[in-house]
């Protein structure tokens, strides 16, 4: 991996771990044993992981979407091509924020990650 | 060719400019012309600094960024000549009136390049349009990258915000670049293939298709069911999700060219005459330069009385310190090489973009290297005078002499620094030998030889004549040395003082000193905390109770003296006899602080080439030292 994405990389992931701490301070949350909280912390990653593709895909097209419908999810191809498709729909990281923002206001309030 | 638009005119001039033989250096190729524009890059650090700035000046906080490349590089420039910022001025301003074209029609851009012979820029330009997205991530992920070194660790919307900004300065800068070298042909082809790629993806995301929905439905349920079977690890859907928000924060970059580039190249149009200004830029941060040095000029001539390794600690500290700016500065710039460096790879249009790539790279890697260099080169010049200027000044006999060397440490740090403007040279002269004079007051009747067997010993040296001679021997041996001494000599006629030995021998007077001319033995003595004793006649001599060989070293060194200068059966001439004799009354006066080369020239040169280190000889090992051996009847 080269370094600037491994430095991007690095950055996302402070974010996304930035998000999963605040949803700990949830009232439901924040008295929770260790145990109790990393557990909870790691179905927030997953769940916002889950909403940032599903933001992208829902923002493809047709011709794009096609692109990955049938590649192996786990492959190289499929990240690579996930970000090149990213990188051509206009607004989507500010998108993905407000998604992210939204998710993270909601585990808040309900102490609970969104059935998805 | 005739010239009748004043842009082509602008062009013509600048392309004689840079290629005096009249050679059109638009045609030799774009790889040529990277090579070129490499060539060029020390020159056009000052204009591509003043770019650097104005397009920071639109985006703070990348512009901050740039900016102080840009002011470093405008001091480069001044060194360099004002004459050339003024001729790249004149060139950065025919780029941006090229780059104003696209927007008033991409045409007009292919049109102006083709009547500046760069058929090449234009026939590849369309392949931009199909490797867009790529080109995009290119520049964003170069963008968050460094954004990401400098440690914001921001949440996404700022990293994003982050992207905009630098990536807005990087266009502007792209745009001062490229403009400047093809006339804004480049510019004009690439930004409106951005354009037209940003008509092209907005058209995308108005596309509606009903049926598209279930397949997004269907693609998302695969995911979750292979995740929820255990097929997909928590890791896959991780690089997943980062690979969705690189791309999207690198679309967020790629969209702020398209967003941006009207605007950066609006502004920069408007602020064109601060290219120009780039000479004004350098003058300013010269003047603060010379203010520095200025200062710094008069601490040196207060420290006077301090004398020595604290002075030369200091400057080794700023050497250190400008080096390592160098260094940021040289990295910041080979990071925009690298970006330059990516453009190239996208597979179609290596022809157009690489060579471009490689004449940004080029400029800008050769502008970091001389902005490093220079700035390496000046703390090195300044730590290295300043260290020699001190340690010399411990060897000399006075601190009157000592305070006024150290006078001359304007003079030196003014020549090492003639390269980056005499102005300052002058100005740090004239403020270091005003502390000087001050200092040397400060310094009264203290002799610079005790002031130097002090340091030496609260060094912990226990070769203290060697850390004195040597130091005096490395003084010798540089041209800081012979700026020193000039301006020691300037200093000292100033002051009244016809040579610096009559300072000293004055004062020795005044102070009452006798002159020790006995060759008896030395009693138990301490001599700044080590002990000497015992007698070179009879070998007995010690230095904190070990051996010391004074005799022996010295008919050994002696012997290469004579050989040196061509004398056959070398150590059948030392009497050893009188050299002994002369060798005790030299230690003797060592002992008593009085053995200094103004007083005692043969006594001293006899002694230092006796107990000197293999250094010492190399300024000894001539026919001047034979005549001293032969006046103290040491050779027969």
């Amino acid at each position: 991996m080269d370094p600037i994405t491994q430095n991007v990389n690095a950055n996302i992931e402070e974010y996304i771990n930035s998000l999963a701490a605040e949803c700990l301070q949830a009232q439901g949350i924040v008295n929770l044993t260790q145990e109790q909280k990393d557990a909870f912390a790691a179905s927030v990653q997953e769940y916002l992981s889950q909403a940032a593709l599903e933001v992208l895909v829902n923002r493809l097209n047709s011709e794009q979407l096609s692109q990955i419908e049938n590649l192996d999810p786990a492959s190289d191809e499929m990240m690579e091509k996930i970000q090149q498709l990213a990188a051509q729909v206009p607004g989507l990281a500010d998108e993905m924020e407000k998604r992210f923002r939204s998710d993270v206001e909601y585990i808040k309030q309900n102490s609970k990650v969104p059935q998805g | 060719m005739a010239v009748e638009d004043p842009i082509l005119k602008l062009a013509d001039e600048a392309r004689r400019a840079v290629a005096p033989s009249g050679e059109n250096v638009f045609k030799r190729g774009l790889n040529k012309l990277g090579n070129l524009a490499g060539g060029v890059g020390r020159k056009a650090g000052g204009a591509l600094g003043g770019v650097g700035n104005a397009a920071g000046g639109a985006r703070d906080m990348a512009g901050n960024m740039v900016g102080g490349v840009g002011h470093g590089l405008g001091a480069g420039a001044r060194a360099v000549g004002d004459g050339t910022v003024g001729v790249l001025g004149g060139v950065a301003h025919l780029g941006i009136e090229g780059a104003k074209l696209p927007f008033k029609g991409a045409g007009k851009g292919v049109e102006l390049a083709k009547k500046l012979g760069t058929e090449a820029v234009i026939g590849k330009a369309g392949d931009v349009l199909k490797n867009v997205p790529a080109f995009g991530k290119s520049i964003a992920g170069f963008a968050t990258g460094k954004i990401g070194e400098v440690g914001a660790g921001m949440a996404s919307r700022e990293l994003a915000k982050g992207v905009l900004a630098w990536t807005a300065t990087t266009a502007g800068i792209g745009t001062g670049i490229t403009g400047t070298w093809v006339g804004g042909a480049f510019v004009g082809a690439m930004g409106g293939a951005m354009i037209e790629w940003g008509r092209q993806i907005n058209q995308n995301l108005k596309e509606s298709d009903p049926s598209i929905a279930g397949r997004r439905a269907a693609f998302l349920l695969k995911f979750k069911e292979l995740r929820h079977a255990g097929v997909l690890k928590p890791r896959d859907l991780k690089k997943i999700r980062n690979a969705a928000i690189f791309g999207a924060i690198a679309g967020a970059g790629a969209g702020a060219l398209v967003q941006f580039v009207p605007e950066i190249a609006q502004f920069v149009g408007e602020h064109s005459g601060f290219l120009t200004g780039t000479g004004d830029t350098a003058g300013a941060a010269a003047g603060t330069t010379a203010d520095a040095l200025g200062g710094v000029g008069g601490s040196i001539g207060n420290a006077a009385g301090g004398i020595g390794e604290g002075i030369g600690g200091v400057w080794s500290g700023t050497g250190e310190a400008i080096g390592g700016i160098a260094g940021g500065a040289g990295e910041m710039t080979q990071g925009v090489r690298d970006m330059a460096g990516n453009l190239p790879g996208v597979k179609g249009t290596g022809d157009v973009l690489g060579g471009i790539g490689n004449a940004a790279g080029n400029v800008w890697s050769g502008t970091g290297e001389v902005a490093g260099g220079a700035l390496a080169r000046t703390g090195e010049t300044i730590g290295g005078a300043t260290q020699t200027t001190g340690d010399f000044a411990r060897s000399l006999p006075m601190g009157q002499g000592a305070a006024d060397t150290l006078g001359g440490v304007g003079g030196a740090i003014g020549g090492g620094l003639g390269q980056a403007g005499e102005a300052i040279g002058n100005a740090a002269q004239a403020v270091g030998l005003g502390g000087a004079q001050e200092a040397a007051q400060q310094a009264g009747q203290e002799t610079a030889q005790g002031a130097a067997e002090q340091a030496a010993g609260e060094a912990g040296n226990t070769g203290l004549s060697e850390t004195v001679q040597a130091a005096a021997d490395e003084a010798n041996s540089t041209a800081a040395l012979d700026a020193s001494n000039a301006a020691v000599g300037e200093a000292v006629q100033q002051t009244g003082q016809e040579t610096v030995q009559q300072v000293g021998q004055e004062a020795l007077e005044e102070a009452g000193q006798e002159v020790a001319q006995g060759t008896e033995p030395i009693a138990n003595t301490m001599v700044h905390g080590h002990e000497v004793a015992g007698s070179v006649v009879d070998q007995s001599l010690t230095y904190d109770g070990a051996p010391w060989v004074l005799l022996e070293n010295g008919t050994k060194n002696i012997g290469n003296v004579l050989e040196a200068a061509g004398i056959d059966g070398a150590l059948e001439a030392v009497d050893k006899g009188v050299l002994a004799q002369n060798l005790q009354q030299a230690t003797n006066l060592w002992t008593q602080g009085q053995l200094t080369p103004s007083a005692y020239p043969d006594l001293y040169t006899l002694f230092h080439l006796s107990n000197g280190t293999a250094s010492v000889y190399n300024d000894l090992l001539n026919e001047d030292t034979v005549d001293i051996l032969k006046k103290l009847k040491v050779l027969k």
